[in-house]
């Protein structure tokens, strides 16, 4: 399952990359199925008929498996046994954070996340606790995928992953470059990394229980929500919270031409 | 209970969502009560939702004075525009009235059910930007309470209104509120215009949370 949420801190962050939420309204009814007309989706997403089965097919792994287990531990474990995994699984994701902070020609940030490993792993007894951030170095996250974008890239087409969820092409591509230097997987065994793995997931969904539900709830087409959420946030993580690249775009969207033939 | 009741029980809008959550960050005592910068807007509301959530009363009557801030703060009829965009024009002005009631109303009704979840959160204002064309963002983070696995930044932007800035979207995490429910709304005024729209609204708001797939989940579990 993919990592950077472990970290990625933001409801919309998780929800995506686990993306197994559930359809609500997609899933449950026929029209919403149908594919999109409009030139500007056909673009981004041309692949809509076999990413939509994906979905669904996420859509039910998760409510039948994932969300049920996630529900169970999250009433068992304590809120300190969840908060310290998530940082265990965050300070393993140092070497990916480091390199690819290098390959954007960020020098200080890969030497604060140096900084943020060494304090965490040791003082923080191997990452369970993340003293770093209440001394002034927030965990902060990179992946090849970012990288991409930092040098020019789009992001492609879109694209669902079976179980691991909405990515892109960029995005998938970013994913298998950083899987040699992601922790969890090389410095151990299967029978280590799969149980690894599935408490990472378990964690992780857990986290976002209330949030998932909220948005399959809010949402009138829960795939289309979770595609225009994914593509925004990755976006946003590329400008860093900044003005958006396509200011064209921005100024589309808050100044949008509805004046005419209006009475 | 008859239905409508058990709605307003549960009325938070999505975009009050994050207000609430920036309610426990009335650490600025001494805050100004009018509220002329987009800034001051964002903070009063924050210390007004927080006053609401921490008082003694019942969860119907938070909601219902939390209903109200939000109606105060936000600019619903710029949102709604917004969020047709150029089907605007499509919409005969019934149409538009019926939308913008429909839609404030289906943003209640599926955000309404974590008023008990807030409270240990904090919300810190990061700063603010000038947008091109007169708009203000107002960056915030959200740190700790239900939120476990970090910050969750929160943009509001603003817009002003006979002299008045009201909010007209929520981002969170780069993700627009109003961008995420255009694209959406496009897609179904494209299979049956504006009429289609108007019915989805209405049905998934007389379907209410009954029949949301959460309830339904922790109902199995």
């Amino acid at each position: 399952m993919k990592t950077r949420d472990t970290h990625g801190l933001a409801l919309v962050a998780a929800v995506m990359a686990l993306a197994l939420g559930s359809g609500g309204c997609a899933a449950s009814h026929g029209p919403h199925a149908e594919p999109s007309a409009t030139a500007e989706q056909e673009k981004i997403d041309p692949w809509e008929g076999g990413n939509r089965k994906v979905f669904s097919f996420n859509e039910a792994i998760d409510i039948h498996a994932i969300e049920p287990v996630a529900r169970g531990w999250n009433k068992i474990m304590p809120a300190q046994v969840q908060e310290s995994l998530t940082n265990f699984y965050s300070n393993l994701r140092y070497p990916v954070v480091f390199l690819n902070d290098l390959f954007q020609g960020k020098p200080g940030a890969a030497a604060l996340e140096t900084g943020r490993f060494l304090v965490n792993t040791t003082l923080g007894f191997g990452g369970f606790f993340d003293p770093a951030t209440t001394w002034g170095l927030p965990r902060h996250e990179q992946d090849f995928g970012l990288t991409l974008g930092h040098w020019g890239l789009d992001s492609g087409r879109y694209l669902m992953i079976p179980l691991l969820g909405p990515s892109s092409v960029r995005d998938l591509t970013g994913e298998i470059v950083d899987i040699p230097f992601d922790v969890v997987s090389i410095v151990a065994s299967w029978y280590i990394t799969l149980p690894a793995r599935a408490v990472q997931v378990i964690n992780t969904r857990s986290a976002f229980l209330d949030i998932v539900d909220e948005n399959r709830r809010a949402a009138f087409d829960y795939y289309v929500f979770l595609r225009d959420a994914y593509l925004h946030h990755r976006e946003s993580e590329l400008t860093e919270g900044g003005a958006p690249a396509r200011s064209g775009a921005a100024e589309e969207l808050y100044y949008p031409d509805t004046e005419k033939d209006s009475p | 209970m008859h239905p409508n009741k058990r709605w307003s029980r549960r009325s938070v809008a999505v975009f009050w969502a994050p207000l609430v959550l920036s309610g426990v960050m009335a650490l600025t005592p001494g805050a100004s009560r009018s509220a002329d910068s987009p800034r001051e807007v964002v903070e009063l509301t924050s210390q007004r939702v927080l006053g609401v959530l921490n008082s003694g009363e019942s969860d119907d009557e938070k909601i219902k004075r939390l209903e109200q801030i939000a109606y105060s703060t936000i600019d619903f009829d710029t949102v709604s525009r917004l969020v047709l965009a150029k089907n605007w024009r499509q919409f005969t002005p019934e149409q538009r009235q019926q939308f913008e009631e429909e839609f404030k109303r289906a943003l209640t009704v599926s955000y309404g059910k974590r008023i008990g979840q807030f409270g240990q959160e904090k919300v810190v204002i990061v700063g603010e930007r000038q947008e091109p064309l007169g708009d203000v963002t107002v960056q915030s983070h959200i740190v700790g309470g239900k939120v476990k696995s970090g910050d969750v930044k929160v943009d509001y932007r603003l817009r002003q209104k006979d002299g008045t800035w009201y909010v007209i979207d929520v981002i969170v995490e780069g993700v627009s509120i109003v961008s995420s429910y255009r694209t959406q709304f496009q897609e179904i005024i494209n299979r049956g215009g504006p009429d289609r729209l108007l019915a989805e609204l209405r049905d998934k708001n007389a379907r209410g949370e009954g029949l949301a797939p959460a309830e339904t989940t922790k109902k199995k579990i």
